[in-house]
């Protein structure tokens, strides 16, 4: 940072004075400073705007991952942009140093209700309750909405005209999902044809909810108690 | 505008011949290929008279695209609910994932044939899915396969090809790539055909066509698109028949506004008393409509004594 700064607006993307593989190496340096400086994912323009109009942001970002090959830490796509997380082997040492990871912070029931939203959106409060067997509380839904993970989508055609909800992008963000594809064993329930509210014939809650708690790790003993109904 | 309906190039000696349809999947590409040239050759003089209802006519052929794409993608919303989720959205919020198929189906059913670059990107974003290398592989390949001299429907297959193969890998999941994929291959074939519009026609999805050799997937492709023009040939016969109907009722109307009701029965797939038209009330809207389905000229489309939808 000795260097003195351009004014705003003026970052020379091209870096024409470089020679091409000084003018990567920068390049490259830029893209890695911002998705680490950025909480939140990066997407594909706002990094076209820190490099030159020809540079192959795929080819520069395969290669930082290779400069850190071997780091604890990786840059992944996620929610249509580029992350920093940690990789998978080392949540078991954050956990006991720094205690619960993010996802934890939702209680285990208001987490099944988030992945019961993600499989089946748009799906109404009501659905929900029928699905899981026991009342969804308005609570639950606002806790949901409050943290950004899910937002109000269609009304359904029926009585009161109840929203729909649906995930967000920080959904997928912070679960570290590129789309909603990647949702834990989707195939196994695209192949049985169960994805969506549309459909006449509604999965069985049981089973759905077992699959559910082996895809987010939950035990099956409750010994947490369920939120109250509203 | 609605008395144009009748000199449309629909019945009689234009009508779809029935040698043109396929009865059992064809054996090469030749045949494959003869169906195709038949099937476009049809539906070629249809979509050239421009008929008065091409607007509700190419939003059904979305609608029945975008229930094929969901389906595809295992999930469970069919026409009608696909239909209710596009009425009850606000606008901007998001209409979840099988909705979003719907406004990207739409989105590039709408327009006019020559600025596709720009609907197809709009129909990524609808999507998700990243504006990456992948995708301008896949629309340079189009325009590549419009600038070159393959006859049409070779032209369209061989966009198919290559976008599946530039969207496969990056970015967008399967289902997604195979949407944008159909979408070039559609709007290749329109600029090649020289369409003033472009028709949803690669929207089928391909039968298995994995581990097959290049020759029979265009064979496969040329048999979708024959069987494709046919419905959608069927489909506009049907709307020719129903704008004819609304036609017949409309000097019986005296309500204010109901030109503007018209219109947009001719423009849209479904209206609901809450869409917007102007000089009409929501309780104008919904007294008309029930007149005109009254009336037989137009079809309450829902079943349902609420959340109407109405359409011809």
């Amino acid at each position: 940072m000795a260097r003195t700064r351009k004014p705003e607006g003026e970052l020379d993307r091209e870096l024409e004075d470089l020679p091409a593989p000084a003018r990567w190496r920068e390049w490259m340096g830029r893209v890695e400073a911002v998705i680490f400086a950025s909480a939140e994912p990066v997407s594909r323009e706002t990094l076209a705007r820190i490099v030159g109009a020809a540079c192959r942001l795929e080819l520069l970002i395969d290669d930082i991952r290779e400069e850190l090959r071997g780091r604890p830490y990786e840059i992944v796509s996620v929610a249509g942009g580029w992350s920093f997380r940690t990789r998978l082997g080392f949540g078991e040492a954050i956990r006991a140093a720094l205690g619960g990871a993010r996802a934890s912070e939702l209680s285990r029931a208001n987490a099944l209700l988030l992945m019961a939203i993600g499989y089946f959106q748009p799906i109404t409060r009501g659905e929900l309750s029928q699905f899981l067997g026991r009342e969804v509380s308005r609570d639950a839904i606002a806790a949901l909405r409050g943290e950004g993970l899910i937002a109000a989508g269609p009304r359904s055609p029926t009585p009161g005209a109840p929203y729909a909800y649906v995930t967000t992008p920080g959904f997928l963000a912070r679960f570290g999902f590129e789309s909603l594809r990647d949702l834990p064993d989707i195939e196994k329930l695209e192949d049985a044809g169960l994805l969506g509210m549309g459909g006449d014939v509604a999965p069985s809650a049981d089973a759905l909810a077992d699959e559910l708690r082996g895809v987010l790790g939950l035990p099956n003993d409750e010994d947490e108690p369920e939120e109250e109904a509203a | 505008m609605l008395d144009r309906a009748d000199s449309l190039p629909l019945s009689g000696p234009t009508a779809f011949p029935g040698w043109a349809r396929a009865k059992k999947p064809p054996e090469s590409e030749a045949e494959a290929a003869f169906l195709a040239g038949a099937a476009l050759a049809r539906l070629d003089a249809l979509v050239r008279a421009e008929p008065p209802f091409a607007g509700v006519w190419r939003r059904r052929l979305a609608l029945a695209a975008a229930a094929a794409s969901v389906a595809r993608a295992g999930r469970r919303e069919g026409e009608a609910a696909l239909r209710d989720g596009f009425h009850l959205t606000r606008p901007g919020a998001d209409p979840g994932p099988a909705g979003r198929w719907l406004s990207a189906w739409r989105a590039l059913a709408t327009g006019s044939a020559g600025p596709w670059r720009s609907r197809i990107l709009a129909a990524a974003e609808i999507l998700q899915v990243p504006d990456d290398e992948g995708l301008r592989a896949a629309i340079e390949a189009a325009e590549a396969c419009v600038a070159g001299d393959r006859l049409a429907p070779f032209a369209a297959a061989r966009a198919h090809a290559l976008a599946r193969r530039a969207l496969g890998g990056a970015g967008g999941g399967a289902g997604e790539g195979d949407l944008l994929s159909a979408a070039l291959a559609d709007g290749v074939l329109a600029r090649k055909l020289n369409w003033p519009f472009v028709l949803p026609l690669f929207g089928e999805p391909l039968a298995s066509a994995k581990g097959r050799s290049a020759g029979a997937e265009t064979t496969l492709l040329l048999l979708n698109v024959a069987r494709a023009a046919a419905r959608a040939f069927d489909l506009a016969e049907d709307l020719g028949r129903r704008a004819r109907g609304l036609a017949e009722a409309a000097p019986k109307l005296r309500a204010k506004g109901a030109a503007a009701a018209l219109r947009a029965l001719l423009d849209e797939d479904s209206l609901s008393a809450a869409t917007t038209m102007p000089g009409l009330s929501e309780r104008g809207a919904r007294r008309l409509f029930d007149r005109l389905v009254s009336l037989g000229a137009v079809r309450e489309l829902t079943g349902r004594p609420t959340f109407r939808l109405y359409g011809l």
